[in-house]
């Protein structure tokens, strides 16, 4: 499936991972234009987020290759490419309960840039906390934030190192309307400024405007394309296996899908 | 109280009492914080082995100690090099055994030494040597120079694993020095408090200090004071009233603890 713009962010060519004998992810292929924003959506279990693994050199491929940022990765590069992406992972995987401010798990994301001993200036957070409006959280601790305010944290930490892919795994799990409506605000500014984006998710439906590229994994690809190519009940069925709906009001597609919404 | 302390082996035990609160203390607010617990157990224990294996040839015992100390941070490390506490404590389980049972056999072996081995088990502050000052001394730079150091990449890897690994850092790497840092510390205190309490040393600190604190920064400090606070008090009290220092050093740290919970909150 080819690139939409002239320089690649990403390619991946016949991906196979497996865990163990229990093959996660076959025979992978898209690839994505810098300052794209391609989203990966799928049923659970369907390899979305060991596709974000893969993708970040965490997990090696059985076969095919990954090209990314015009570099083919392998572990020799692996931790250097990182260094140019941000990964936000599922809420879920933090330990919530640490008492750390919110500015201290920011700060995280420039470890990778700088070796101690080092000065860390509040200066340094740029314009990220105001980007998804989180400024005024300083000196909180991050336990006492709401999910969604947790969400923008993290999703902060990401952007401080001012990554050319950002990769999130499902940022809207567990996320207010509000904070759901700030973080998909900060990506279109993101993706304005070129910065390539990646995101996985269950809930397409705010999306349908915002990406370039819809992925619909399950196990392997079942359709990749633009909205108006992929976000119908047909293609749907075929990812979810459930009663499909698709849906326009206001002259924008919805899909509700078996008892909720894709 | 100051007369306690104008004896010559008060002034090192004193002295010994302050390397063993301040790397144990330092080094447990991220045994607590990643669930660590079993690991100082785990090290403490196997270091038996260590300390058999030491007598049998004729070293200092804690040299001993640090060896399967080590091994068994190295093997711990491996099984949870993904992040996972679970498949440690599996790992630390086998070697604590492992350890124990080499140790009980050395001293079974070396009836005629067994003074030394039980003063490695009970702990006995007040017979320090200048040898083992100074190796406690080492091993407690060590910890506390590399926690001033790498405290961010730490914290990160505390806070979450996967993340700090995918954002380019050597998680892995950073994985094993924590557990190196803990059998250090275990190593540190097993002559002030011995094998089976120095696991109070390398929990309840920071535990106390997790219940009052809103920040890393400050339950780090707070669990260097609690252990310094309960180390050189024990201290004090053994030196006129005739009880065990290590029981009396672990008896008012845990009633630290206990207290703590019953504290509101900061949090």
């Amino acid at each position: 499936m080819p690139a939409t713009g002239s320089e690649e962010a990403l390619r991946l060519e016949g991906v196979t991972v497996a865990y163990g004998g229990v093959v996660a992810l076959e025979d992978v292929s898209f690839s994505l234009h810098k300052g794209g924003f391609l989203c990966v959506a799928g049923p659970n279990g369907a390899g979305k987020t060991t596709l974000l693994r893969t993708i970040l050199g965490l997990l090696r491929p059985r076969s095919g290759e990954i090209y990314v940022l015009g570099e083919k990765l392998d572990r020799r590069n692996a931790a250097r490419l990182r260094r140019r992406m941000g990964y936000v992972p599922q809420l879920d995987r933090a330990e919530r309960d640490i008492p750390v401010l919110m500015e201290d798990i920011v700060l995280m994301g420039y470890l990778p840039q700088l070796r101690p001993p080092r000065t860390l200036r509040k200066a340094d957070f740029g314009n990220v906390l105001e980007l998804l409006r989180i400024d005024e959280l300083k000196g909180k601790p991050f336990s006492q934030l709401s999910g969604g305010q947790q969400q923008r944290v993290l999703i902060a930490r990401a952007l401080v190192g001012d990554p050319e892919i950002l990769l999130l795994d499902e940022p809207f799990s567990g996320v207010d309307p509000l904070s759901q409506r700030i973080i998909l605000e900060a990506l279109c500014s993101l993706k304005e400024n070129g910065t390539t984006i990646i995101l996985v998710t269950h809930d397409i439906n705010p999306l349908f405007r915002v990406a370039d590229l819809f992925l619909f994994l399950k196990g392997r690809v079942v359709a990749c394309g633009g909205a108006d190519d992929v976000f119908n009940e047909e293609t749907l069925r075929r990812v979810y296996g459930a009663n499909v709906r698709v849906f326009t009001t206001d002259g924008e597609k919805h899909a509700a899908i078996g008892d909720y919404h894709a | 109280m100051l007369e306690a302390f104008s004896y010559d082996f008060m002034q090192r035990a004193l002295l010994a009492a302050v390397f063993m609160s301040v790397s144990c203390a330092t080094i447990s607010t991220f045994v607590v914080l990643r669930g660590l617990s079993f690991m100082g157990a785990g090290v403490a224990h196997a270091a038996l082995g260590g300390i058999g294996l030491a007598v049998f040839i004729g070293i200092n015992p804690l040299l001993g100690a640090l060896l399967f100390a080590l091994l068994l941070a190295l093997v711990a490390g491996y099984a949870g090099r993904k992040g996972s506490a679970k498949r440690m404590d599996v790992a630390i389980g086998v070697f604590f055994a492992f350890g124990m049972a080499l140790g009980v056999l050395f001293i079974s072996l070396l009836e005629e030494y067994a003074v030394q081995f039980w003063a490695l088990i009970f702990g006995d502050i007040l017979a320090v040597s200048d040898l083992d000052l100074m190796l406690m001394a080492a091993m407690a730079s060590i910890v506390v120079i590399s926690v001033a150091l790498f405290f961010r990449e730490f914290l990160s890897i505390t806070f979450d694993f996967e993340a700090a690994l995918a954002s380019g850092i050597n998680a892995t790497f950073y994985h094993y020095f924590m557990l190196v840092l803990i059998a250090l510390s275990v190593v540190v205190a097993l002559k002030c408090v011995g094998v089976l309490l120095v696991f109070a040393m390398l929990t309840a600190p920071a535990a106390a200090a997790y219940e009052l604190s809103k920040t890393v920064r400050g339950m780090l400090l707070l669990s260097v004071a609690f252990a310094l606070t309960s180390s050189i008090s024990g201290l004090i009290i053994s030196f006129y009233v005739p009880l065990a220092t290590s029981a009396l050093i672990v008896i008012i740290l845990s009633s630290i603890f206990f207290v703590s919970l019953a504290v509101p909150s900061r949090k």
